[in-house]
């Protein structure tokens, strides 16, 4: 795989994820920051399955994104009924125990020194297909009853049951629902990169991912994958030095949150602009007829 | 027996660092409603700092604390002002202070990535013995006994201000409410910036124990997950809450560890925080942060 293939299937890898945390961010207002850790669960499903086992790609990736799922759905039962913070804590210290079990029993997982040879099942063509169905999926849950269940869950969960909306049940599918997503771009990092080790997958990345999610528009997929776009390149640009690419993302983010609070895209879409254009060219046109 | 006084001794030890940690996260988060992990930038500045300023400067241990808690409350206050005013003004909702507050917290351990590279480094001995023999089993390190006095007299302090104080019964006024705090007269901008000084002296504090307990490094900024654990096992936004959960975390870990091995203890730590809170979602002191309507 060339250099700029390698850099644009981690763009794709990156653009899931953060679709992922604008499943549980930007529409349900879930604040996990051990988010990480289903894509690491992915990962090592895809890892251990290809190669132990010797199981093909397509099925390999279904049964990773059925693990993250069900892993979602057992953090997801004694947490969801409380309030964000002790989302934030439980998810931050499942994390932490997922590193711990992996890095423990090391006759499975291969310990510390991680899983190798993994094959690269993986190209270009492929990364964009999943991608272009991530978007289709998530764009339609948005559009879809559950979506906009999530944005009044979101907005104010007291309102949203009181209108007889079932918050638990709600926030308990877009966990869910998010931990596939997340699970299905650690499965394409262990194809892309064919190496996994337990210790990346901490909960910076997911911190990240959120801070992602919000300067690109709470509620907007478009701005979610520009902006994932868009950090992922300039991490690629300022490879060299890690800590001052972290500092000026963190600089960006903190402008962008204190003067623009609904980020940059807000709540339009890429639609939205396109039918607002529309409409105003098609205004004026209308407009220098009359006169 | 003596061995597992031993292990009690060192729980408290390693608790009370925890809870001086959640005592600063919980003072915020009763005041503003929000988890503030930018007060694990601020524990690792003032630790780099207190090192800058025994290294460089010769101070004493002493003196050298007394500036510090002045220095990382400093800090504080410019991440309140950077962070948060503007969002509090606007009343921006609470993920908005979530992202603001962790971005400022990578930032500040960014700045110490920078300047001081991702390496060790130790404060010297400031004292001639490293440990009391208590009996011929059982001994307890120096650096535990000052951590827990220097706890000990951090929290009995902000339990001064907090209860008999004027500027106590108004940080208590804001915590139940912002807004009509404002209307009896509180000035709340001056309260909620003396509040996130006093919460950057805490954290000031915290920082220079675990630099003595553990090393300095930047990733000392993640103990702040430790605090939130402790103010979340104790009952989030309660202050003496957050005083028992970080006793009872740092317990709970030495035991974890002596019974299962260090590398399998997170695991355990969030089984047992999960059935905790199955069991308590209120936490040990019992009291649940009210949402209004």
């Amino acid at each position: 795989m060339s250099y700029t293939a390698a850099v644009i299937l981690n763009i794709l890898i990156t653009m899931v994820a953060v679709i992922s945390m604008f499943v549980l961010m930007g529409l349900t207002g879930i604040f996990s920051m051990g988010q990480a850790a289903f894509m690491c669960i992915g990962a090592y499903v895809v890892g251990i399955l290809s190669t132990r086992f010797d199981v093909p790609f397509l099925p390999a990736v279904i049964l990773a994104v059925l693990g993250g799922m069900l892993s979602a759905f057992l953090v997801g039962i004694p947490i969801m009924k409380l309030r964000v913070d002790y989302v934030a804590m439980i998810t931050l210290a499942f994390g932490e125990a997922i590193v711990a079990v992996l890095n423990t029993f090391s006759n499975i997982t291969g310990g510390a020194m991680g899983i190798n040879r993994i094959p690269r099942d993986i190209n270009l063509t492929i990364g964009i297909i999943i991608v272009a169905f991530v978007i289709y999926i998530v764009l339609h849950f948005k559009n879809s009853k559950f979506g906009r269940q999530c944005i009044a869950v979101k907005n104010d969960p007291i309102s949203a049951a009181s209108m007889g909306i079932n918050v638990t049940r709600i926030k308990m599918t877009a966990f869910v629902f998010a931990g596939g997503l997340t699970a299905l771009s650690g499965a394409m990092v262990a194809y892309a990169t064919s190496y996994i080790d337990p210790n990346s997958f901490g909960s910076t990345k997911s911190i990240e991912w959120i801070s992602i999610v919000f300067v690109g528009g709470v509620n907007s997929l478009s701005g979610s994958v520009v902006m994932a776009c868009l950090f992922s390149m300039m991490t690629e640009m300022l490879r060299a030095t890690s800590a001052l690419r972290t500092m000026i993302q963190c600089i960006i983010i903190l402008f962008i949150i204190n003067f623009t609070p609904n980020g940059l895209f807000g709540e339009y879409e890429f639609r939205d602009i396109y039918l607002w254009l529309r409409n105003r060219f098609a205004k004026s046109g209308r407009k220098e007829e009359k006169k | 027996m003596t061995f597992y006084i031993q292990l009690l001794i060192n729980g408290i030890a390693l608790g009370s660092v925890y809870s001086i940690i959640a005592l600063g996260f919980t003072l915020i988060f009763s005041v503003l409603k929000f988890s503030n992990f930018s007060h694990g930038g601020v524990m690792v500045v003032s630790a780099y700092f207190a090192y800058i300023m025994v290294n460089r400067f010769e101070l004493g241990f002493i003196p050298m604390i007394l500036i510090t808690i002045v220095f990382g409350g400093l800090l504080s206050c410019l991440a309140q002002l950077i962070g948060f005013e503007r969002l509090r003004k606007t009343k921006g909702s609470s993920m908005l202070f979530f992202v603001s507050s962790s971005n400022l917290g990578t930032l500040l351990q960014n700045i110490i990535i920078l300047t001081f590279a991702s390496s060790y480094y130790s404060y010297p001995a400031f004292f001639p013995k490293s440990f009391f023999q208590l009996t011929s089993k059982l001994t307890i390190a120096v650096t535990d006994v000052i951590m827990l006095l220097l706890s000990t007299v951090g929290i009995l302090i902000l339990m001064f201000i907090l209860y008999k104080t004027r500027l106590g019964i108004s940080i208590r006024a804001l915590s139940m409410d912002s807004d009509t705090a404002q209307l009896m007269g509180v000035n709340v901008s001056m309260v909620m910036a003396l509040t996130f000084f006093i919460s950057g002296m805490l954290a000031a504090i915290a920082g220079i124990l675990c630099g003595m307990k553990f090393l300095l490094y930047p990733q000392l900024k993640d103990l702040v997950m430790k605090g939130m654990t402790a103010s979340i096992l104790g009952g989030l936004g309660n202050i003496s809450g957050a005083l028992y959960g970080g006793l009872l975390l740092g317990l709970m870990e030495v035991f974890m560890t002596n019974f299962v091995g260090s590398s399998l203890q997170p695991a355990c730590t969030f089984l047992f925080a999960i059935i905790f809170l199955i069991f308590r979602p209120q936490g040990i002191s019992g009291k649940f942060v009210k949402e209004k309507v």
